[in-house]
């Protein structure tokens, strides 16, 4: 009886049963465990030695071998060195990482290692967006490589490209920061992953079905070798494959379709607030309490107590620079001294944790602590920070100075779910030939005159508008994305800050070309806007009464500083703008 | 019968695992790879230990179940194999 499992001829041929052939490019996930010993010897590095020698014996020189190197570093809050960090890919990937000629991509996230006659041009130089245009796997794809998994199944990451490029419901675009190092530099990046929602277990990858109808359809080719085997498929034959399969059975690559269920992907609050027995002064007292931070519950409280239209865009859709974030629950925060008195917390006020900071719970010195927060001298400052894999707080100088003992314990619990932007509108067509666009934002939590004190006004020149030579639309947003989703209209209005005294004041807020609008306008306005010449830029004033205030961006800007009379005067030159006079 | 199986296999990851400080009965279904308990190398050894103590035979297809890589999966494969 032979003391060994298999050798670097068997493995060969096994490559060539499952499609490899001169000048192919091969990606292998892989567990070479699962051959048993080779004749070669019963190490691993010889094991490791032998599948490569033999790889390039079908391959050639002009060949080229793939392997995985991820790390997730940018997902885990860390650096990603291209030299240096390892990955758990299995002993042979990370063998061929070491090996002299082994060219690793810079993507924090799924860098590969490539070896061969291409391995440059498929590694070289490849973009932030991991699954995205020119990535690796784009190349993959064009380049119609060889899957070779070795005692894997049909699964691959590789999948994820595909997905995207389907552009799948239940997988999103989130980006992670971080910094590269290599050559020696380090410089900050934002990786852009193609991820699912982390709480919901029924968008989990499974791959199980796919290997077991790609086998039955012979789409996948199989080869034993030892005591294991090697899976081959074409990068663009498991594309069609999965694409047509996908137009079958949408949920096919993920546990819904184990469980034989539709998922839930995201859950929106139905519930609003009644205002009709308030005046204009009093709804806003009770909307400023709201906790209304960027895709919150308490962000679509209030749009659904506004009772305007919605737009919605999923997490992911991406707003020029801008990705729609996920759905940010806090759900407690506190800073506690060792011995458990609580210095900062959540309860006292909602701003007092960054708007999407990420969870912690950790023992941590002051100087770390002051790092992570953001701070004002007399109040505490409106701070939300996307795409950013960090925590934070916020504090007042005066909180600041009463943190004196050395070490603390940071405890911020939040939950990330994929959701949907929604954005509130109301459109009125007069039949004009001329459309001005009024911008309002719903600002932070407990402020009143940032954001809200627009909104009120807006909601009350809806009201009372009867004729006007302009077709009218206003929109509500969060603060981030305030007048980014429309640039397209004869004039543009940025409306805020219009409660507190002050003169009121129209800033010509600079000019915005007609780029992401399109596909926030264009289907509400087109009638009117068939008129206007898409390929001039629109003029974009701000109209605010005060250019800046002690309270501003804090949490001391309540109602208290905001007067009825103010916003009646503002609301009157609104209709007098929009009826012509 | 699973119970003893999972003893088996913490056992035999206690034997041949140097410094192993974690108790497995608390990591029953995370990967063992994950943890570091044994390398896609070491597995061969394992298997084989498997295959004779328990009077079995492991295919690639048992390879490529999920389950496999955790000690509580690994635990109900070996028993569904033996009680055929």
């Amino acid at each position: 009886m032979r003391d060994y499992n298999y050798n670097r001829a068997d493995f060969a041929e096994a490559l060539r049963s499952v499609g490899a052939k001169t000048g192919d490019i091969l990606f292998s996930h892989s567990n070479i465990g699962y051959f048993g010993y080779p004749a070669e010897g019963k190490s691993s590095n010889i094991a490791c030695q032998t599948i490569f020698d033999a790889v390039f014996d079908v391959i050639g020189d002009t060949g080229t071998l793939v392997v995985p190197a991820f790390t997730y570093s940018f997902a885990r809050g860390q650096d990603f060195d291209i030299q240096h960090t390892p990955s758990t890919m299995g002993i042979f990937a990370e063998w061929v990482r070491h090996h002299p000629d082994g060219m690793r991509s810079q993507d924090p996230l799924f860098s590969v290692v490539a070896v061969g006659h291409r391995a440059r041009e498929m590694v070289h130089n490849v973009p932030m967006n991991c699954f995205g245009e020119d990535s690796f796997w784009e190349r993959f794809y064009k380049v119609d490589g060889l899957i070779a998994n070795f005692n894997f199944d049909t699964g691959s990451t590789y999948i994820h490209y595909i997905e995207r490029c389907l552009n799948v419901p239940y997988r999103y675009e989130k980006p992670f920061t971080g910094n590269i190092i290599g050559g020696g530099v380090s410089r900050p990046e934002r990786a852009i992953f193609y991820c699912r929602d982390m709480t919901n277990p029924d968008t989990d990858a499974s791959f199980e079905y796919l290997d077991e109808i790609a086998m039955r359809d012979g789409v996948v080719k199989l080869a034993r070798v030892g005591r294991g085997e090697i899976k081959g498929i074409r990068a663009q034959a498991k594309y069609r494959y999965i694409a047509d399969t996908l137009t079958r059975e949408p949920w096919f690559l993920t546990t819904a379709h184990t469980r034989k269920i539709s998922p839930i992907l995201s859950q929106i609050t139905s519930e609003k607030i009644e205002l009709a027995d308030k005046n204009m002064l009093e709804q806003l007292q009770v909307l400023s309490h709201i906790e209304r931070g960027t895709m919150t519950d308490g962000y679509d409280l209030i749009i659904n107590t506004l009772g305007l239209d919605v737009k919605t865009f999923p997490t992911g859709t991406l707003f020029k620079d801008l990705y729609v974030p996920e759905k940010w629950e806090l759900i407690s925060a506190k800073v506690s001294t060792l011995d458990g008195q609580e210095v900062l917390s959540h309860s006292y006020h909602p701003l007092q944790v960054m708007g999407h900071s990420r969870p912690v719970n950790k023992r941590i010195s002051r100087t770390e602590l002051l790092q992570h927060i953001h701070t004002h001298p007399t109040a505490i400052p409106s701070v939300e920070r996307f795409g950013i894999t960090d925590w934070g707080l916020s504090a007042s100088e005066e909180q600041i100075a009463c943190l004196n003992e050395a070490e603390y314990h940071v405890n911020i619990l939040t939950r990330f779910t994929f959701h949907e932007l929604r954005i509130g509108y109301w459109y009125k067509d007069f039949g004009a030939h001329k459309t001005i666009v009024v911008y309002t934002h719903l600002g932070s939590s407990g402020q009143a005159n940032f954001g809200l004190s627009g909104v009120m006004v807006m909601r009350e020149v809806m009201h009372k508008l009867e004729q006007s030579p302009y077709n009218i639309m206003w929109v509500v947003s969060p603060m981030a994305f305030w007048g980014i989703e429309c640039t397209t209209a004869d004039l543009v209005i940025l409306l805020d800050e219009v409660g507190h005294h002050g003169t009121l004041h129209t800033v010509l807020h600079g000019t915005a070309m007609n780029e992401v609008g399109e596909m926030f306008v264009n289907d509400q306005t087109k009638k009117s806007i068939a008129h206007s010449n898409f390929n001039e830029a629109t003029p974009v004033i701000k109209i605010t009464r005060v250019l800046t205030y002690p309270e501003r961006h804090t949490h001391l800007d309540t109602y208290a500083l905001t007067q009825q009379h103010y916003l009646e005067a503002t609301i009157t030159w609104l209709l007098n703008k929009f009826e012509g006079n | 019968m699973t119970e003893n199986t999972i003893i088996w296999i913490i056992n035999w990851f206690n034997e041949h695992t140097p410094n192993l400080e974690v108790d497995l009965m608390n990591h029953l279904e995370e990967s063992y790879f994950e943890l570091g308990l044994i390398d896609s190398f070491g597995i061969i050894e394992f298997i084989t230990a498997i295959e004779v103590d328990f009077s079995i035979q492991l295919t690639p297809s048992h390879f490529q179940d999920r389950r496999f890589a955790t000690i509580k999966g690994l635990a109900d494969i070996i028993d569904s194999l033996v009680s055929k």
